[in-house]
Parts: structure tokens; sequence; C-alpha cells
């Protein structure tokens, strides 16, 4: 089984991504570590004299100007919560107090 | 033991655009009924597209330039991960390897202070921490945020507090912010170690929650002296992985614990995919230079060429407004007794009459030809008098020398008018004749005595020589 991503980088990866694996689901550390085998390939690639991009449709410089448009109603704005409150959202404390 | 501070400040300012950074959504949040103005931009809703406000953009290279920063023609965002209930989409969209705005500086009584960046990004929403549950108002959420970080060049509590005054004087005159600590368009986070005997760098620590200039002060000093007690009992120093986020708590008056901070590379930065790079040519840029108004440093020194007093120069020069009522009032004159007049008025009668009905100073009440008259006609009237018109027209837009005549408070200069009634004073007061031949200063008397038959009118100054020339 391939080794590419070892025991703490998934430990660290599944934190950082805010999941719960339980132990026997480890299995999918084997599976990303083949994903991310597989997408090793791509390092054959000679990219020496490719520019680095993160844009493909060479657009530049999309703006809008300074203007209020519409906003959501307070209720369409809860409707998907799966928790409200007086017109919050709620979720679980993030500082105890 | 040779104590060194090593502060640097990591400044958020809420920009005063009218919507939000990436979406259309008002971005007036301040007392707004929760979860009004969003939309799913703001909300983080899969499948929405962000579309930069060209404003915003506008006004956070501005900024940068007000503050001596060097401009990126070529930029563009990137996304900064982490969970966190404020952060809908699991990202906060920022700006780090090609900021707007890079390497400026801001003189603090001549200690240059770096500044490294000021870039462009979003806020989040606001939480309240209630009965065990937090609870999540987005409007906050995407209002355009510009983060100025500094170097930690800044060596104690006072400086920084120097430097933040400074800071929000120039966001202020450059009209893109409020900048209120208060309220919240204007935080602050400190970042604070120190150096021990030239050898020693204690860990460093990152305050959080600070509400208020008083309260960075405090948190500073607070943090001064707990690392240094620390470090005498640990000797532990400062290293890559051991810095920490301290919460400021104003009531207890310390900083506590919050979290060890994660690391750079947790955050994941890349470039945002959905939002096309930025260029602003050169002309662009110095489009945006040219509206950049006269800065608080040369709005001092344009005063102090006036003749104004230090004190004068301050307090006019570190208020916006009250700057442009002064320029309003001169009216582009040079004259230093003009400029030293109107500056006297400005900040004695009209900012005691704001202060006293809690005004902020209006600059359409502001009428040039008022003070031009009043210093004009300064011999015929007292100083009470004059103080008394300026604030007629302030605040009524009454023409003081008409404004004048009707309360009859000109001043008799005429001489002749005042001998005749000075003769009429000394034949029917004899013992005050008497009195002031033996004792000058008597002649109050006599003076009094002559503004009271001229109803109050007559110029004391001129009265006072009048009987000395007759009792001689």
């Amino acid at each position: 089984m391939s080794k590419v991503i070892s025991d703490q980088d998934f430990a660290h990866i599944v934190q950082l991504s805010n999941l719960e694996i339980k132990p026997e689901e480890n299995f999918i550390k084997d599976q990303l570590s083949q994903t991310a085998e597989y997408i090793e390939v791509l390092n054959e690639l000679d990219t020496q004299n490719v520019t680095p991009t993160f844009q493909v449709n060479h657009k530049k410089n999309v703006f809008r100007s300074d203007e209020v448009g519409e906003s959501l109603s307070q209720d369409s704005a809860l409707s998907q919560a799966p928790q409200s409150h007086q017109g919050y959202f709620k979720t679980k404390a993030t500082i105890k107090k | 033991m040779k104590i060194t501070p090593i502060i640097g400040l990591e400044v958020h300012v809420e920009l005063k655009t009218k919507s939000k950074m990436f979406c259309s959504c008002s971005a007036h949040h301040f007392h707004v009924k929760a979860n009004t103005h969003t939309c799913p931009v703001c909300l983080g809703l899969p499948g929405a597209l962000p579309v930069p406000n060209k404003t915003a953009c506008e006004w956070c290279i501005k900024l940068g330039l007000a503050l001596n920063c060097s401009i990126n023609q070529d930029s563009f965002f990137e996304r900064k991960n982490y969970f966190y209930p404020d952060l809908a989409k699991g990202y906060q969209i920022t700006q780090l390897q090609k900021p707007f705005a890079i390497n400026g500086y801001l003189d603090v009584d001549s200690h240059r202070i770096r500044i490294n960046r000021a870039h462009m990004e979003e806020d989040t929403g606001k939480s309240i921490h209630e009965n065990g549950a937090t609870l999540l108002d987005f409007n906050r959420s995407g209002v355009p945020l510009v983060e100025i970080v500094s170097e930690p060049d800044l060596t104690s509590a006072e400086e920084a507090k120097k430097y933040l005054t400074k800071l929000q004087q120039i966001i202020r005159y450059i009209g893109v912010s409020d900048a209120d600590i208060e309220k919240g368009s204007m935080r602050c986070e400190p970042t604070v170690n120190v150096c021990i005997d030239d050898r020693f760098y204690t860990p460093l620590v990152e305050i959080k929650n600070v509400a208020s200039l008083t309260g960075v002060m405090n948190a500073i000093n607070f943090e001064i002296k707990r690392q240094v007690e620390k470090f005498a009992k640990d000797k532990i120093e400062k290293n890559s992985s051991n810095k920490t986020t301290r919460g400021w708590d104003a009531v207890k008056n310390q900083t506590f614990l919050q979290r060890s901070k994660e690391g750079s590379a947790d955050y994941r930065y890349f470039p945002e995919p959905d939002i096309p790079p930025i260029s602003f040519s050169a002309a662009k840029i110095q489009n945006i230079k040219a509206t950049i108004p006269l800065l608080p440093d040369q709005k001092l020194d344009q005063y102090q060429k006036l003749g104004l007093s230090d004190a004068d120069s301050q307090l006019l020069s570190r208020n916006p407004s009250f700057a442009a009522a002064f320029d309003t009032a001169l009216d582009h004159k040079t004259d230093n007794d003009f400029a030293k007049f109107v500056a006297n008025l400005i900040n004695g009668p009209i900012r005691t009459f704001l202060n006293e009905s809690k005004l902020e100073i209006d600059i359409n009440s502001i009428h040039p030809t008022h003070f031009q008259d009043l210093f004009e006609n300064q011999d015929r009237l007292s100083s009470t008098a004059i103080k008394e018109l300026i604030i007629d027209s302030y605040r009524d837009n009454l023409e003081p020398l008409e404004n004048a005549k009707n309360k009859n408070l000109f001043q008799v200069s005429d001489v002749n008018t005042l001998e005749t009634l000075a003769k009429e004073i000394i034949d029917t007061h004899p013992k005050a004749v008497e009195d002031y031949q033996k004792n000058p200063a008597a002649i109050g008397f006599l003076v009094g005595q002559l503004m009271k038959a001229s109803q109050g009118s007559a110029n004391p100054q001129l009265a006072k020589e009048i009987f000395e020339k007759l009792l001689k």
C-alpha cells in the first residue's frame, strides 16, 4: 500500500477538515494516499516553460460598482438554518462564558 | 535587567462603502435588525459568485498611498481557509502574496514605524454568546475591510497609542472609514513580546478583543509585565511554534489565554479562482493619489507656517472637520494676524459652543465674510462682543456688523464724546479723583463709571488713557 500520506499528515488533514474519523474508517487514509499518488502523475509533465496560473478564462478587473441591491429577507436567510433564535443563526457555543 | 518591548499592530478598518465587498448587500450593519442584509454570496451559499466592489479596492489603494506604501499594480485575491461559525464559507477572501499596498511607513514623533502591508479583505459575521449558545448575525459578513500590518517597530504602549491615533486621523482625513474603535469600525490587535538584556526574546503573544485606545495601552502594559515575570520563572524563549493568542478582559484588566496559534501554513491560502486578477495602471494609481487631501502632518506644517501657535495648529489639524472649517473661514488668505484671529475664534468660542451643545462642527455654518468683518472691526468691539457675534454668526447666520449695531456692541472710540463724559464724571466724583491721585490703581472705578455712562460702549483702554490725561 502506498505511503504518500503519513499517519501524521492524515491526522492533520482530518483536523483541518473539521472531520471526525472513526478507527474503522481509517481506510480513508489509504484511499487518500492512492488519490494523491495518482495526482503525482502530473509531476511528470514538463512545465518549465509554462507560466503558473489560477485563471483559465483570461479575464481581468471584473468589478461591480458600489451600489446597494436587494438582500434576502430575514426569514429566507434563516430558512435553511438547522437552528435559529430571534432572527439569529444559532450554533453550539464557541466561547465558554 | 534591561527590558525592551517589541510591539507590532494589526489594524482592521471597515470601509464605509455603501455596499459590501463582494455582493450588493448594504454594508451598513451597526444597530441593524439581524440577518436582514444578507444574500447567497455573504451567507456563503453554494454556487454564489463574489464580484469585488471597485470603490473598496480604490479606497484600499488610497489608504495605502496615504501610508506611504508602494502599490502592487498586479494583484489578486486569495482564500484563507479555517472553520469558525462567523465565517460561513469556510474561508475568508483576502490577499496574501500580492496585497494592494506594501512597504509603507508612519512617522510617530520622528520615529519611523514601518508598515508591512495594507490589504483588502472581507469582514466576518458577528457572534453573540448567550446561554451556552452562539448566535450569529451575518449583516457584517462581507463588509470591506482593510488590514494594516505594522512591523514590530513600536517600543511602548504610549507609542502604540500615538501610532493608532495618527492612523485614525489619516483614515478620517481621506474619508474612507469612520475608524471608530468603540463602534468596531477600527479594530486593533497588538502582537507583543519582550527582549530581555538584549539577548532573550519572550514568546510572541497576539492580543484580541481590545475595544478602546486605553484598552490597547492597558493590554500592552499588562502583557509586557506578565511576560517579564513569566520569563523570570520559566526562561522560555520565543520559537517558531510557541506563539499564542490571548484575549483582553477589560473588566479584570488582564489578558487570558485563548488558543495556541495555528501556523500560517494551516490556512492553506490559495488564489481565489472565482475572482479574476486585478491590475491598476500607473495612471490610475496616480489618479487615486491625486484625490488624497493634505494629511494631518502636512496640515500641521501649513498652520505653523501661517504663524499659528503649536497648540492651535494641533487642535485644528488633528480633526479634519475643524481643519476644513478653519480653511473655509481663512478663505485662502495668508495674513498671519487674520489666521491667528480665525484660529482663536474656532478653537475658542465656536469649539466651546459645540462642546456645550454636543454638536459636530458644520462647515456650512462657517461664513468667511463674517470672520473678515469682525477682524476689520476688532478695535471697535470688545473681545467678549466678538465671541458673542461669531457664535450668532455660526448658529443663526447673523451678519456680525449689523448684529453688533442692533445689540449696541460697538465701542465708542470717539475721543471727544468720551472726554465730555469723563469730565462730567471727574466733576461729580471728587472722592474718586482724590483716591486716584493717592493710588493710580483706583482708576478702575472712574473707567467703570465711564463705561456705565456710555452704556458699555466705551473702549475701556481709551477711557483709561483719557482719565490719565485729564488728571495729570
